[in-house]
């Protein structure tokens, strides 16, 4: 949709008066005229990333999701200056997009990447593809990816780094993680040798995880946040008991604003598909959380309680059928959260086959409970109907 | 953003006139009071089959997100196009368990690109496994473009899937070349539907081709109905910055399909649909007619996209010297640039032949392509090439 006639329905849909119209303009920097305030930096809030002295604006751009490069490039014109991939999105497809959308760009910008790898030939393979990709000589964040304990952070994967970093070829060591932070997050500060830990946190989790970032900040190291939006789920079902609060927009934009909050957070990497959510999200930077974001963040807890999982890692090991109760449940958050069908699945497929097959329906009655009050085995059984 | 304001916001917004030249097809006619409540379906016939489809039915390819084709259906949308390929074969999943709910009350269509009969069936059982269903509504042989990419062999198999009751009618579909094989696939006497490429930029010179097959009860669907997504974001070095504006004049896109229905022999339209907002703009499509302001906006579109949008007419098969698949690797381009699916243009890209991707438009002198309708061939082709290669 056109993004000035968006502008007006917005001004005129929430009744704004005549100041609405120039709120909407700072808010809206590309397009709109006099954006001086934009342009000159007002617009934007600036962090630095720890100890490795990056400055970014708070509201980072994470492109997993991202098919548009247009979007992509008009976040970096307007200036957000934090852009984060993966060598394997969108089978790989990905980087080539950002590469190309960020060329012009690329040495204002602080652009991460990451691997999956186990060892050390392989993830400078990894570096080496991601380098050709993005069209650049250099990341400036370099992340083993989806970590959750020491144990696939180990010695030579870090020593890959280190080289890697010799060579010139990345700025910064990172790791990335979804599980198991609270422990994780304090063990790979103690290393010395990672600079920036890309976290998942929302208000959906536990505050351990915030205590542990804020900690790990205080020990200088950057911190990114990502998962701000805790999964998406933008619609609340008609019929929801929380339907009727969570019609008016602004949970996700809640939702950032109280990550941005977090003591220790430098910078977020929201997941950002098109110009409105462009637009939307860069008004974490000049707005603050109030009393009534409060209330939206409450009602969509409410509303996801069933549906999302805080990946907090207690359900580890319960199945006995051995799902991967977790994993399964953030492809499926994939598809019902953040509307990428595809994503989910293909990650669904990639599960050894005896787990695929595996039906929750065929369990007298599922041993797991969440401590979150995730209604574990209907999800389950959902993630089998649409994906299996 | 909250899908009902937006349709109230539309009704209001374009101010349209009182409706003077009403559409005569099955339903009432239409008062733009009620856009703002319940959207207006109109239905087509779809060819000789019996099967009545609202005018504007649901691409999936592009769709990620289910609770689109569910709403879809809610409204009472009730033809959904996918096929055996899209998004790495999870697009058919998704669309069959969005509308598994609602399976007895929407016509479904899928493709195969299969080369043989054997594949083909093979094909057929996966699809109808992912969609869930025991017989899709339409199976089309997909991407056809020359009359020998369609084959007996072929043939026989949508023939022996009818007889198995898999398949309710058998189809074709073809981005281009459309005076060559609309013909030859109409003579065959096979096909109860064909899928063609049609829209305002093609202008009207298949729609004689258009109205022979309809005569002869062949049901018409046409796709690429926007010539270029719904709000093309063809880069700066293409189109001047200031341009773009005039690109994407609010209506544009309905504008587009109006102008693909106000042809009576087209009985539906497939646009891409990837969410609320544009799910609700397309609805407005079926039940308004064509007017002149409609007119204007493709005229101003048309003159900014000629440079790069390619009509697929065919003109340029066979003229690259390298052999280079010039149309094929435009519409891979459209889709990056102007549909935004970066990853599906590229997937479609690394899908040709090495010796294909390998080449370089650049190490050429000159460029013997020329297209009949104006587009920068070379241009596109080197985009291709850096966005992709």
């Amino acid at each position: 949709m056109n993004g000035n006639s968006r502008r007006r329905f917005i001004a005129a849909g929430l009744g704004l008066p005549a100041a609405g119209a120039a709120a909407m303009r700072t808010l809206n920097p590309a397009l709109a005229g006099p954006a001086a305030t934009l342009q000159s930096g007002g617009g934007f809030t600036y962090r630095t990333l720890g100890k490795t002295g990056l400055k970014v604006t708070s509201v980072g751009f994470g492109c997993m999701i991202t098919s548009d490069a247009s979007v992509v490039e008009r976040a970096a014109d307007i200036g957000i200056t934090y852009f984060d991939t993966a060598r394997g999105y969108q089978q790989g497809n990905n980087e080539r997009m950002v590469g190309g959308a960020l060329r012009k760009h690329r040495k204002n910008l602080v652009l991460s990447s990451k691997t999956q790898a186990k060892d050390r030939k392989t993830a400078l393979e990894h570096l080496d593809t991601s380098l050709k990709e993005l069209g650049t000589d250099y990341l400036d964040i370099w992340y083993l990816h989806a970590r959750s304990g020491m144990d696939q952070v180990t010695d030579e994967l870090m020593d890959a780094q280190q080289s890697a970093r010799q060579q010139g070829k990345i700025r910064f060591a990172g790791v990335s993680t979804h599980q198991n932070q609270a422990t994780f997050i304090p063990e790979l500060v103690k290393t010395g040798r990672i600079d920036v830990i890309l976290v998942a946190y929302n208000f959906a989790m536990e505050p351990e995880i915030g205590a542990a970032i804020e900690a790990a900040a205080r020990a200088g190291a950057g911190i990114v946040g990502m998962k701000v939006m805790a999964g998406g789920f933008r619609r609340a079902q008609p019929g929801d008991k929380n339907a009727e609060i969570l019609k008016r927009p602004g949970a996700m934009l809640a939702a950032l604003k109280w990550a941005l909050a977090v003591p220790g957070v430098a910078t977020t990497i929201p997941s950002i598909t098109d110009m409105d959510q462009l637009d939307e999200n860069l008004k974490a930077m000049t707005e603050p959380l109030t009393p009534a974001d409060r209330k939206l963040l409450a009602a969509q807890l409410d509303y996801i309680r069933p549906l999302y999982c805080r990946t907090c890692g207690a359900c580890e090991g319960k199945c006995p059928q051995g799902l991967p109760v977790a994993d399964m449940l953030r492809y499926l958050t994939y598809s019902d959260g953040y509307g990428q069908f595809a994503l989910g699945r293909e990650h669904f497929k990639q599960l050894p086959e005896d787990l695929q097959s595996v039906r929750c329906r065929d369990c007298e009655g599922c041993t797991i409970e969440c401590p979150h009050g995730v209604s574990v085995a209907s999800r389950l059984t959902r993630a089998q109907e649409v994906f299996a | 953003m909250n899908s009902s304001s937006r349709r109230s916001f539309l009704g209001a917004g374009l101010a349209w006139p009182a409706l003077s030249s009403v559409r005569t097809d099955s339903a009432a006619p239409p008062e733009p009071a009620s856009l703002q409540t319940q959207p207006r379906l109109v239905y087509g016939n779809l060819g000789k089959s019996g099967l009545k489809v609202t005018r504007m039915a649901f691409g999936c390819m592009t769709t990620s997100d289910p609770s689109v084709i569910e709403r879809a259906a809610d409204i009472g949308i009730n033809f959904f196009d996918s096929a055996r390929v899209y998004q790495g074969g999870n697009n058919e999943r998704m669309v069959g368990a969005a509308l598994r709910k609602y399976r007895d009350r929407v016509y479904i269509a899928s493709k195969t690109l299969a080369k043989t009969g054997q594949q083909a069936m093979a094909d057929l059982e996966t699809s109808l496994k992912e969609l869930q269903t025991d017989r899709l509504d339409v199976w089309y042989l997909h991407s056809r473009s020359t009359p020998d990419s369609v084959t007996g062999d072929l043939l026989q198999a949508q023939l022996d899937a009818k007889k198995q009751g898999k398949i309710r009618l058998a189809g074709v579909s073809f981005h281009g070349g459309h005076a060559e094989v609309m013909p030859a696939f109409q003579k065959l006497n096979h096909f109860d539907v064909f899928l063609i490429s049609y829209n305002y930029a093609m202008g009207h010179t298949i729609d004689p081709l258009i109205e022979q097959a309809r005569k002869a009860g062949i049901g018409i669907v046409a796709m690429k109905g926007l010539a270029g997504g719904v709000k093309p974001t063809v880069r700066s070095y293409v189109i001047p910055p200031e341009k773009l504006n005039l690109l994407n004049q609010e209506g544009a896109p309905v504008a587009a399909l109006k102008w693909v229905l106000n042809n009576r022999n087209v009985d539906t339209i497939i646009p891409s649909i990837v969410d609320m907002d544009q799910l609700d703009q397309n609805i407005q499509a079926m039940s308004s007619p064509f007017g002149e302001r409609d007119a204007r906006l493709l005229a101003a579109r048309l003159e900014q996209i000629k440079p790069w949008y390619c009509r697929m007419c065919g003109a340029c098969e066979g003229q690259c010297p390298k052999g280079l698949p010039v149309a094929d690797m435009l519409r891979f381009t459209m889709y990056a640039d102007s549909y935004g699916q970066f990853p599906l243009g590229r997937d479609n890209y690394r899908a040709l032949p090495e010796q294909i991707t390998t080449v370089r438009c650049a190490d050429c002198a000159s460029c013997p392509v020329k297209c009949p309708n104006g587009v920068q061939v070379s241009a596109r082709l080197t985009r291709a090439q850096e966005l992709f290669g």
